[in-house]
């Protein structure tokens, strides 16, 4: 490094830090960082309108899928080996889920989720994740260790879900 | 409609989007908060010091230190994302717990083992390492951030950390490199360092210190006309202003840069400073302002928004320059005595013109009967005297409420008889305080005020102070002695007298408590600071200068004429 570029470099550091002191945040955009990813995933019901848009942002949806797996979740892996292209019953230690077609009405499928033990984690969405794209939907109440939900055939959750290569996280 | 930015008022060097990236990163930096929400980096100054690091292009240390220190975390499961939302308070515990289970010892560092490599890393480094971790994710990207994790998960040497830290430092180098050449404020550098080199007519000149005068500052000022149309400097105040860093920038970089003879290989540069020196060179960008004038002029500038006027807000107004710019205005204070008078002069013009009624003659006529410097240097003799007979009342308020601190002043007061006699009093006492023999009279006072880094413990100090007191009052008012010291007595029943017709808004210091005392000699200090330093300000520029009222008007008829430039051609 030259000595007129360390005079420069130095030059700056003492503005930008005088300029500081009086610099007003309010026009601060914050870029997508770990405490971004971490506020979310800290408060569910806050961003539970925009979750879905949120991840379809790839790099938040890898950060904020590791926070999930890491901090305390339900999880099922891929299957390893599925016989056909959509899977409707996946097993796993932690729950059952069970995709089911409504008798009523043939684009309507019920999503049945029984969890096989107690858990004292807060169990708030259902989440999707395969070759990056992720979704996510808010969970009913379990009631007796057990929810159901509807969903479409036509709903981008129903081709997740059904996807044997997709990851499932309860929290 | 866009957002009001807080320079939009500037009436020129606007901050453009380089520069406001840059004040953005520090500003997330220094709000962020742990899980929960209280403030990340409790120490401000240590974030700008990282800040600094990465200006000044000095971070690849830094950076391979925190690959280290990742490794270790991660080798004792403490993922990197968890990092973001703790403090560096909160990872020291974690760490501490997990040594005292893992290794059953308690320690003030932590060992990072790979193989035959190991290194350590202390406690007291963890949160300087967690505000390089913050800036790297603010310049790099959270996505660059989780590739790093996963890469240093798998490494297994040494030599592979250090590859992954040279990636990151090169991404950071072209990060800052692509951004700063475009910011205002790196054009003004260059401007500033290119118009060095063309009035040496040396290419290869080194820039020292004296290369920015005060002749060189005015130069510059009139030279920016022909800069690009958006470096045009149109105020003396802030050509002198960026002048006047960039002469600190050579300062500081003089004792830490120039000692290093190879300067061309960035990797063996930095393998040439100790992590000493770098934090040596760190701190003197961040305490630039932190000179003891400084801390006296906010003290009182405290006060006086508190209600208490110590000095009046014009005197505040009259020394704040100088507080500015500390030292520097030792070592250039023509251009300090220009930036008051024709700063002054500057905005009355700027305000003449937006009202449309500016005509420049009128002005420099004006101007060519006044004596401007002088009328500055009497303003600043005033403000002196008034510090000094504020002082006297200050030093009174000490001598009613008989309190030991008298001392610390009371020098001031004596004639030389009376001086020889309290020196002869100090030699006797020192026998009897519990003090190092070696002191003389003005150290073992200077200790006994705490002005030695190295002073004793307070209450102690305190107890020392106060017997010297008692001792002291005794002497002095002994039949002995009493009537050596008529002078000193004669001052105490004019100031008495002074004391009780001074009437000042909020100026109150009666209560007889140890706050009202120690805030008595605060204050007499701080007025001490700022009257020596006016002193010598006065001292120097009469010295430089043989005859103000002449110079005034040389400077008189240079500044117009660039003020005729400026502000009567259309187009600048």
């Amino acid at each position: 490094m030259e000595i007129k570029d360390s005079i420069s470099n130095t030059f700056l550091a003492l503005n930008y830090i005088s300029l500081s002191q009086n610099y007003s945040s309010s026009i601060t955009q914050a870029k997508l960082n770990f405490k971004r990813v971490w506020e979310v995933f800290l408060n569910p019901i806050k961003y539970q309108d925009k979750i879905n848009e949120m991840l379809k942002d790839k790099v938040f949806a890898k950060a904020y899928f590791m926070i999930l797996q890491n901090e305390g979740c339900i999880y099922q892996p891929k299957l390893r080996a599925a016989s056909n292209d959509k899977v409707f019953f996946r097993s796993s230690s932690e729950f059952k889920i069970e995709i089911v077609k409504s008798n009523k009405n043939k684009n309507v499928y019920y999503i049945i989720i029984n969890l096989i033990n107690d858990t004292k984690l807060p169990l708030l969405n259902l989440y999707v994740i395969c070759d990056n794209i992720s979704e996510s939907k808010k969970l009913p109440k379990f009631n007796n260790k057990r929810a159901q939900m509807i969903i479409k055939d036509n709903d981008n959750f129903f081709d997740l879900i059904t996807n044997p290569n997709t990851e499932i996280f309860i929290r | 409609m866009r957002e009001k930015y807080f320079f939009d008022d500037w009436r020129e060097f606007s901050l453009q989007k380089p520069d406001q990236v840059l004040l953005n990163h520090l500003e997330t930096i220094k709000n962020n908060t742990n899980y929960n929400e209280s403030l990340k980096h409790q120490n401000v100054k240590e974030v700008y010091k990282v800040f600094a690091l990465f200006l000044t292009h000095n971070y690849s240390p830094a950076i391979y230190q925190l690959c280290l220190f990742l490794k270790y975390l991660i080798q004792n499961d403490i993922p990197l994302y968890s990092l973001m939302i703790m403090s560096g308070n909160e990872v020291i515990r974690k760490v501490k717990k997990i040594n005292s289970i893992k290794r059953k010892q308690i320690s003030n560092k932590v060992t990072l083992e790979l193989r035959d490599f190991k290194f350590d890393i202390t406690y007291s480094r963890f949160s300087y390492l967690l505000i390089t971790l913050d800036f790297l994710e603010e310049f790099i990207g959270l996505e660059e951030i989780m590739l790093i994790e996963e890469s240093i998960k798998k490494v297994k040497s040494q030599n592979e950390l250090q590859t992954i830290s040279n990636n990151i430092s090169k991404k950071v180098y072209s990060y800052l490199k692509n951004l700063l050449p475009s910011s205002y404020l790196q054009r003004y550098s260059s401007a500033i360092g290119n118009f060095i080199i063309k009035k040496t007519e040396n290419e290869n000149h080194k820039i020292v210190s004296e290369d920015i005068s005060d002749d060189f500052i005015f130069d510059f000022w009139v030279a920016s006309k022909d800069f690009e149309k958006d470096l045009l400097i149109k105020t003396f105040t802030l050509a002198a202003d960026l002048c006047l860093t960039y002469k600190k920038s050579i300062e500081i970089n003089k004792n830490f840069i120039v000692s290093l003879k190879s300067q061309n290989d960035q990797e063996q540069y930095l393998n040439l400073i100790s992590d000493k020196m770098l934090d040596e060179f760190l701190e003197s960008i961040i305490t630039y302002d932190e000179h003891i004038l400084s801390r006296s002029f906010q003290k009182i500038m405290r006060m006086n928004e508190n209600k208490v006027n110590i000095l009046k807000k014009n005197e505040l107004g009259e020394i704040e320059i100088f507080s500015k710019y500390n030292d520097l205005t030792l070592k250039l204070p023509l251009t300090v005595l220009r930036i008051s008078v024709f700063g002054n002069i500057q905005n009355k013009i700027v305000e003449s013109q937006r009202r449309k009624n500016l005509d420049l003659n009128i002005y420099y006529e004006s101007m060519s009967k006044v004596q401007k410097y002088n009328d500055q240097i009497q303003i600043l003799e005033s403000i002196v005297n008034n510090s000094t007979f504020i002082c006297e009342i200050l030093f009174y308020k000490l001598w009613f409420l008989k309190s030991p601190e008298i001392l610390h002043f009371i020098k001031d007061y004596f004639n030389e008889d009376e001086l020889i006699l309290f020196e002869h009093f100090l030699v006797e006492q020192k026998t009897k305080l519990d003090c190092d023999p070696s002191l003389d009279e003005i150290n073992l006072l200077k200790e006994l005020a705490k002005e030695n880094i190295e002073s004793s413990p307070d209450e102690y100090r305190e107890e020392q102070l106060t017997n010297l007191y008692k001792e002291f009052n005794f002497f002095i008012n002994s039949k002995k002695f009493n009537s050596n010291f008529e002078n000193f007595f004669d001052f105490i029943v004019k100031i008495k007298k002074q004391s009780s017709s001074f009437r000042r808004s909020g100026f109150d210091f009666n209560a007889n408590n140890k706050e009202n005392r120690e805030l008595i000699v605060e204050v007499y200090n701080a007025l001490l600071e700022i009257k020596n330093f006016l002193l010598k300000f006065i001292r120097l520029l009469n010295k430089d200068i043989n005859n103000l009222e002449t110079k005034f008007k040389e400077d008189n008829i240079l500044f117009f004429q660039h003020f005729r430039l400026l502000y009567e051609k259309e187009g600048i």
